[in-house]
Parts: structure tokens; C-alpha cells; sequence
């Protein structure tokens, strides 16, 4: 009987180091994915920051101004034009 | 039975000693050489990653992009040890040190695996509007420290500084970890309005090239808050190219002081209306344009006798101002009404180099002063404190102190308050007369059909620096003014320095206040 009790113990304590080591790997995975996460943030800030520079200059009257004479399209963006406000 | 138990001593014995070792051991591992084992897990497990995060964002008041930091690499090398010599001193140790600042892709594919060298990311500023607003947003040099303008006197909030952070890493060195960002690098979001700025972009080069002045500025605010709308300067420079005259770095506005002309005349009869003084319909005695008070002999350009205050204004008599100015509200009240239109102190507003201005202390206040300072002479303003002033006229009687901070990290930056300084009846007085300068006044050119504009125009002689006397041959033009009159959603001044073909503020400046407020009302609306 005390056998027994004294087995049944060391499987409950078995099992709950199971479940730690298993605890702890799973934290490790996790640690992992989220620094991959934050390295990908970290590279779609820089990314979305060089496109607000990109859409600014993009949509700079003189520029807009330009990209229409390209395609033949004078849209009045000139001081003195009477089709600008 | 004896030999048994001997044996079984001797076991006991030896066990006991193998237990001590292991013990003595464990002590010298846990306590005595505990440091030295930790800082070695410690070194195992850690790394160190260089942060820098970007200077924050800056926009205009409509969210577009004014300034933007973009990450670029940037090539170091760490010399490698040096070898150690037999002889003569040892060689100094060196370290870091910079190779390519800002590396284009090529440069940095021509280093790859090159022993010694490696890439770190750096942030370059870029000013996507070019020239527009350079003064207010100013620039960051090259270690992206803020150097003028907004980028110097907001770098504690959208700068940042160098910081080696601690991360954790596993036996490859993969990252587990990223150190959190240090404070700093907030967005900004201004209250100009790049589409007004422009506007007064375009028409103060249209002025320059007319006029070729020695120097022009414009500030246009909203005068029921404060916040500064459209702030320009000639000569101006680029942010993305700032290796350019130092000169045009200057933020003339709010650094450039100079005599207000006859700008000022409206402050010092709002000041006389204030105190009950006068009243509008009060009749000024011009002495047909020659007066001789005490020492000094006043002219008007042209001679008028008895004209009614508001007439003074509208006409801009000399006479009539010194006269109210000394006469009717004297020294003391005189200077605390140009004190309290805030000339003689800085505004307050967020961009460095602020200049007070000039206001005689009571104490060097001379006879002469009296009549100078109702004409706007022996006082000097920037062209910041003239639209500050006159746009306290305008919303009916706060003096506003003038801001371009209007978010700071997504958080309201805290609107100033304002001071009563006159009453509505007053602002109103004055602005029916203010309206009637460019109704039929000096100001006729700054009006625009459809829209009731107010203000008043400054035709200011300067100083000869070789006789140290009023010269007739440089002329400071200038106008300072409100639209529309009865409700005014902008206010605005102009000051053109030395313009070459023409001097008055009624011909050289009105036209440039007539043209901005012309295409900028209907995009306020």
C-alpha cells in the first residue's frame, strides 16, 4: 500500500514537471513569435514612414502640376491661373 | 560480522568525503564564484541592440506631412586590436568610428563581410514641402539633433538620443526580446494650414520679384485663438539642402524688430477710445501738416486741418496720432497701451530666438518719445507681435498669445489663454475705421470685392546707418489687417524691407493682403 502511495506521488510530481517544462517551452515559442513581430513592426513603421514621405512630395502642387503636363492635362495649380482659387 | 561492518565504515567514510567535495564545490560554484558564473550566463543569454527611434512626425494642421525621419544605414568600422609590439609604446586602442554616414544601398553591398566593418541604422530627415515653412519647422543636423526652428525648440518631445538597449538571446543569438522605446519621438501636429501657407509662399515671391526687397515677411493667424496659420520669410531656404547662406536661416518674423510706421497708429487710438478719452467723431486739430511741439517739428504728407479721429486713421496724420498720443493720453498711458498691445516682450510663441521688440523704459522716455511712438517710431516690434496686436482688435479685444504647437503625441499642447485688453465697443469703433482705410483710406488696395477687409498700411523711413538719421531713400512698407471686418476669420501682417520701385505700404504690401485673403477665405469656409 505504501508502495503504491509513494508511486502515485512521484507520477503527480512527474506530471507537474511535465507541465512546467512544457510551460516554460511553450513561453520560449511565444518569446520567439513575438520578436519576430516587433522586428516586423518595427520594419512597417519605417515602411509607412517612407511612404507618407513619398504621398507628401506626391502630392505637392508643383508636382501635381508637372505629372499633369505629362499627360497633357493643365489643371491650374499656378498662382494666377484663373481656374485655382 | 567485524569485517562487515569495517567495510561498511569505510564506505561511510568515503561516501562521507566524496560528499564533502561535492559540497565544498557547490559552495565555491553557488557563493564563492557566484558572480563570475552569473555574468558568464548573463553573457550567454544577453545582447545589446543600438536604439534610436525616429524623431517624431510633423504635420500641418490638416494632418499632411511636413517633416518625416527615414531610416537609412549608415557604415562604421571597429579598427581590429591592434598587434602588441616588442618595442616602443603600445599602439592606442581604437574604436568606433563612422565610414559612410547615410550609405546608399551600394555602399553598403561593398562592405558586406568585409571584416571590422558593419551597418547601422540611421534616421535622415525629410522635409517633403521643400522650402514651405522652412522657418517654422527649421532643420536637424546630421546627428539628428534639432538645430533651429520647431525641430530645436520641440527636440526633448519628437527627438530622440542614441541608447544601447539590453535584449535577451538564445545560443544562436537570435533575438528573444526588444527594449522598450525610450520617451521622446512624439508627432507634432502644427496649426499651419499648408494650403494658406502656400498661398503666402506664392504671393510673398510674387512680391520679392516685383519689389526686390532686402527682406519680406508674413504671419497669418486666426485671431480668435491665436494659432499661427501661415508664417513665411524672404530669404528662405531648404531644410533638405541647408547648406545655403546663413542669413536665410532667420526666422525674420519673429527675430527681425523693426519701426512699425504707422501700423501702430490704431493701437494708440483704440488705447485714447479705451480710457473714454476721445470718441471716433472727436475733432484732431492737424495744423494743416506742420506742428511744432517743444523742439521737434511734425509733417504730415499731406496737410489737412481739423480732422475727425477716425479721419486720423483712415488718413494716417502724423499730427493727429502724436497729438492723441501725447496730448490727449500722455507718457504714462502711452506706453501702457503699447505695452498692453504686447510690444516690448515676446509672445511666447514655440520657436526659438524670439526677439522682444524695443519699448523706451519709463525712465529714457524723452518729449521726443511722446510724439515717435503714436507714429511708431523709437519703438519696434516683429511682424508676429504687429498681427498679435492687431488680431486683438479684430475678435473683440483678447490680446492672444500666437501658437503653432497644436498636438503633441495625439495630446491637445494647451491653447494659451487670452487677456482683455479692450471693449467690444472699442473694436468696434475701431474696426469701422480700420475698414474705412481700406474703404477709402491708404489702404485701398487691399480690398478685395465681396469681402469687407480692415487694416491699416505703414510707410516707415529708416535709419541711415552713415548719419544715424530718418532717410528718405529706404522705406520699410507694410501692412497689418483683418478679414472680413465684422467677423474676421484671418488676420494677417505684411512687411516688405526696402522694396525697390515703390515705398508705401498702401501700394507695395495692401496688394499682397488683398491677393492672400482673396484666395485664402474661400478655403477657410
Amino acid at each position: 500500500m505504501k508502495a503504491v502511495r509513494g508511486l502515485m506521488i512521484v507520477v503527480v510530481l512527474l506530471e507537474l514537471a511535465l507541465i512546467v517544462v512544457f510551460l516554460e517551452a511553450r513561453q520560449t515559442r511565444l518569446r520567439y513569435a513575438l520578436a519576430k513581430k516587433q522586428e516586423a513592426v518595427r520594419r512597417l513603421t519605417q515602411e509607412n514612414r517612407a511612404l507618407t514621405l513619398e504621398a507628401a512630395k506626391a502630392r505637392r502642387p508643383d508636382e501635381l502640376h508637372r505629372r499633369a503636363a505629362q499627360f497633357g492635362l493643365p489643371i491650374g495649380t499656378e498662382r494666377g491661373d484663373p481656374r485655382r482659387p | 560480522m567485524e569485517g562487515s561492518v569495517r567495510r561498511g565504515g569505510v564506505v561511510f567514510v568515503a561516501l562521507g568525503f566524496i560528499f564533502i567535495g561535492l559540497s565544498v564545490r557547490l559552495f565555491a560554484i553557488q557563493v564563492a564564484d557566484h558572480e563570475g558564473y552569473a555574468a558568464k550566463r548573463d553573457a550567454h543569454r544577453t545582447g545589446f541592440i543600438d536604439v534610436r527611434p525616429p524623431a517624431g512626425t510633423i504635420t500641418d494642421a490638416r494632418g499632411e506631412a511636413l517633416a518625416v525621419s527615414v531610416a537609412v544605414p549608415s557604415i562604421f568600422r571597429i579598427p581590429p586590436p591592434p598587434t602588441p609590439v616588442v618595442e616602443g609604446p603600445p599602439e592606442p586602442r581604437r574604436h568606433f568610428e563612422w565610414v559612410i554616414r547615410r550609405a546608399t544601398d551600394a555602399d553598403v553591398a561593398r562592405i558586406k563581410g568585409m571584416p571590422g566593418y558593419g551597418v547601422r541604422t540611421e534616421y535622415v530627415r525629410r522635409y517633403p514641402q521643400g522650402t514651405v515653412a522652412a522657418h517654422v519647422l527649421g532643420l536637424r543636423n546630421i546627428d539628428d539633433v534639432g538645430i533651429e526652428g520647431l525641430e530645436r525648440s520641440l527636440d526633448r518631445a519628437i527627438g530622440t538620443r542614441p541608447h544601447r538597449g539590453q535584449i535577451e538571446v538564445d545560443a544562436l543569438r537570435v533575438k528573444l526580446s526588444y527594449p522598450d522605446p525610450l520617451p521622446g519621438g512624439a508627432d507634432v501636429q502644427l496649426t499651419i494650414d499648408l494650403v494658406l501657407q502656400r498661398i503666402v509662399e506664392e504671393e510673398l515671391d510674387a512680391a520679392v520679384a516685383q519689389y526686390r526687397p532686402k527682406w519680406a515677411s508674413v504671419v497669418v493667424m486666426d485671431p480668435h485663438t491665436g494659432a499661427v496659420l501661415a508664417l513665411a520669410n524672404r530669404p528662405t531656404f531648404d531644410p533638405n539642402a541647408p547648406v545655403t547662406d546663413p542669413r536665410s536661416h532667420q526666422n525674420l518674423a519673429l527675430s527681425a524688430p523693426y519701426e512699425p510706421g504707422s501700423t501702430l497708429k490704431p493701437f494708440i487710438v483704440a488705447g485714447a477710445l479705451e480710457e473714454k478719452l476721445i470718441g471716433p467723431r472727436t475733432m484732431i486739430d492737424c495744423e494743416m501738416g506742420l506742428w511744432r511741439h517743444g523742439a521737434r517739428v511734425l509733417h504730415d504728407h499731406h496737410p489737412y486741418g481739423s480732422l475727425t479721429v477716425a479721419d486720423v486713421v483712415v488718413k494716417s496724420s502724423n499730427i493727429g496720432a502724436a497729438k492723441i498720443g501725447a496730448l490727449t493720453l500722455g507718457k504714462l498711458r502711452l506706453r501702457k497701451w503699447a505695452s498692453a498691445f504686447g510690444f516690448g516682450r515676446r509672445t511666447g510663441v514655440e520657436m526659438p530666438l524670439e526677439d522682444p521688440g524695443r519699448l523706451v523704459a519709463l525712465s529714457r522716455w524723452s518729449e521726443f518719445t511722446n510724439t515717435s511712438v503714436p507714429m511708431g517710431h523709437e519703438i519696434s516690434c516683429t511682424v508676429l507681435q504687429l498681427t498679435a496686436a492687431m488680431s486683438a482688435i479684430a475678435n473683440g479685444g483678447k490680446l492672444m498669445r500666437p501658437y503653432v504647437v497644436a498636438r503633441v503625441g495625439g495630446a491637445e499642447a494647451g491653447r494659451p489663454p487670452g487677456v482683455e485688453i479692450l471693449s467690444k465697443k472699442t473694436c468696434e469703433q475701431m474696426r469701422e475705421m480700420l475698414a474705412e482705410v481700406v474703404k477709402s483710406g491708404t489702404g485701398q488696395k487691399a480690398s478685395i470685392p465681396g469681402v469687407q477687409v480692415a487694416g491699416k498700411t505703414g510707410t516707415t523711413q529708416k535709419v541711415d546707418p552713415a548719419t544715424r538719421q530718418y532717410t528718405h531713400e529706404r522705406h520699410i512698407a507694410s501692412f497689418a489687417g483683418f478679414a472680413p471686418a465684422e467677423d474676421a476669420r484671418l488676420c494677417l501682417a505684411v512687411v516688405i524691407d526696402e522694396p525697390q520701385g515703390a515705398y508705401y505700404g498702401g501700394a507695395v504690401a495692401a496688394p499682397v493682403v488683398a491677393n492672400i485673403i482673396r484666395r485664402s477665405l474661400p478655403h477657410l469656409k
